[in-house]
């Protein structure tokens, strides 16, 4: 897959400027656009999704200075174009190695054993404890599926604090991405 | 709002069960790599799917699409096992056995049940005398605080722009110079006064930054840029710094699109921009940052991004005076588009 291509310093540089004309920024923008590549490789079961994102870069930097005068439109377009045929490629790679063995899907924590489960209730519990009582609250009572439908409780939930729904939905995903990043800390 | 909201969401699961066109997929990826709005407004879509899968609310096809995409990777089985967790634990977690607020908090608590509305008034009576105390006390520290105090008075009727400046509460703003310089010329001399010390002394990020406001608000663009941008050099991740530069970016390129050179103005524009979103990415939930992003949009007659922005906006936001003039201009934009 990957390509014995390395970009150099002044290939680095013309990138960086093509994402931005300002230093800083460009810096941000490369961090920021290797995450999301990262996470879009991850969503489509990508193995590797570190070495697919800089093999996306690699290949972009190569390319550059034959199109940087003539590419009109965001880079991201670029970006995302060479991110999908690369993906393509690693498809196909794969599908030529022998399978991996299928994962037992219900063998995610559900059917753990009581030892386990009590660890994870003790992560859990020690988690909440680090949230602000307020956030605790309300990371408990969303993810709490009471007797009521959900949506309604969601909804009660909302008039309470007086927001909306879609406020509701985000405060609650912000306190979870960070109840999660205890939890895997705690689970490790 | 709540139907496009829908429709956003029900887009985003379709691209995250691998349900789309390649050519809507490649739209989705385009946005993905550098809207961080999107982004989160995706990894909420993607919970709720998950959670749906550990519950088996989805369809076999949809099971089988979402095995093969999101538990191949090891990434993916996490994000099940954690949701797992949550859910099955957190079922069990009634009120009583949540972890009781500490001491601490229950002193928050109470101070926030104390405030009813029936006692605010009396509370905010105090509150305003307590203020008054301690911003007569603050004027007298130090030149910096002088100077901050002495440049929010003066704009305190009347805001000196249309974008908004860090720190500073909520003051009309009119686009007529004379009826400005009425109401603040006499406050504006003695910020003049104040600012004129902090000159001499050694720049640190926050002095920087009030300088850079300062010019900010006297309309002094080129300064203003230069000044926030050595305190940003100083604080990288100072997010009100990075709010406040992108305004003197975006006001500066205001003056060079009437000037006549609308090239420097779009790079000022694209500058501004891409400050206010890195502030975002910083402080997701940064009001200021959110208003001059959508106001910024609407500057550049991106109507359907600055009518998605205020939307945006207003559901952060929904009360204070900076809604009511954020749904003016929502009025102005979508009004635009029918046009």
């Amino acid at each position: 897959m990957r390509t014995n291509w390395q970009p150099t310093p002044d290939d680095l540089n013309l990138f960086l400027r093509w994402l931005d004309q300002d230093a800083e920024n460009a810096a941000t923008r490369y961090e920021s656009i290797r995450r999301n590549l990262i996470s879009i490789f991850n969503r489509r079961g990508c193995h590797c999704s570190e070495d697919l994102a800089d093999e996306t870069f690699n290949r972009v930097m190569r390319r550059l200075p034959k199109m940087i005068d003539t590419y009109v439109g965001e880079p991201s377009r670029y970006i995302v174009v060479v991110a999908r045929n690369l993906h393509l490629e690693y498809v196909q790679q794969v599908e030529k190695q022998e399978p991996l063995p299928e994962h037992d899907h219900t063998d995610l924590s559900v059917n753990a054993p009581d030892e386990s489960k009590e660890h994870e209730f003790g992560c859990l519990e020690h988690c909440l404890k680090q949230l602000p009582h307020q956030q605790r609250k309300l990371v408990v009572g969303y993810y709490h599926e009471d007797k009521r439908a959900k949506i309604d409780h969601r909804k009660q939930m909302a008039d309470e604090l007086g927001i909306g729904l879609n406020a509701l939905r985000i405060r609650a995903h912000r306190i979870r991405a960070s109840l999660e990043d205890c939890l895997k800390q705690c689970l490790r | 709002m709540k139907n496009e909201l829908d429709e956003q969401d029900t887009r985003l699961r379709h691209y995250l069960l691998g349900e789309l066109s390649s050519d809507e997929e490649q739209l989705i990826e385009e946005r993905l790599l550098i809207d961080e709005e999107l982004k989160e407004q995706m990894l909420i879509v993607e919970e709720d799917l998950i959670d749906d899968y550990a519950a088996d609310n989805l369809s076999p096809q949809q099971q089988a699409n979402y095995q093969k995409l999101f538990l191949a990777s090891p990434e993916g089985r996490q994000k099940l096992q954690l949701s797992r967790i949550l859910k099955h634990h957190l079922n069990n977690f009634s009120e009583a056995s949540t972890p009781q607020p500490t001491f601490w908090e229950r002193v928050q608590i109470g101070f926030a049940q104390l405030l009813s509305p029936a006692t605010l008034k009396v509370a905010m009576a105090m509150l305003v005398v307590g203020l008054g105390v301690f911003s007569w006390w603050v004027f007298l520290r130090s030149d910096l605080s002088n100077a901050i105090t002495a440049l929010k008075n003066a704009y305190s009727e009347q805001r000196p722009l249309e974008f908004r400046i860090t720190g500073f509460a909520y003051a009309r703003f009119s686009a007529s110079a004379s009826t400005q310089n009425q109401t603040t010329t006499a406050k504006l001399k003695a910020v003049d006064s104040a600012f004129d010390k902090l000159l001499d002394d050694k720049p640190t990020a926050e002095s920087l930054h009030e300088l850079g406001k300062y010019n900010l608000a006297k309309k002094n663009f080129d300064e203003s840029v230069g000044l926030l941008t050595k305190g940003l050099e100083l604080e990288p991740d100072n997010t009100p710094i990075q709010i406040d530069l992108a305004v003197a970016l975006i006001e500066r390129g205001k003056l060079s699109l009437a000037s006549g050179q609308p090239e420097k103005a779009q790079a000022d524009f694209q500058s501004g921009k891409i400050n206010l979103r890195q502030a975002i990415a910083g402080s997701p939930s940064s009001l200021e940052a959110h208003f001059n992003l959508a106001l910024l949009h609407q500057t550049m007659k991106n109507w359907s991004e600055a009518e998605k922005a205020w939307r945006h906006y207003l559901t952060l936001d929904q009360v204070s005076e900076w809604s009511q003039e954020a749904r003016r201009y929502l009025e102005v934009v979508v009004e635009a588009q029918k046009q």
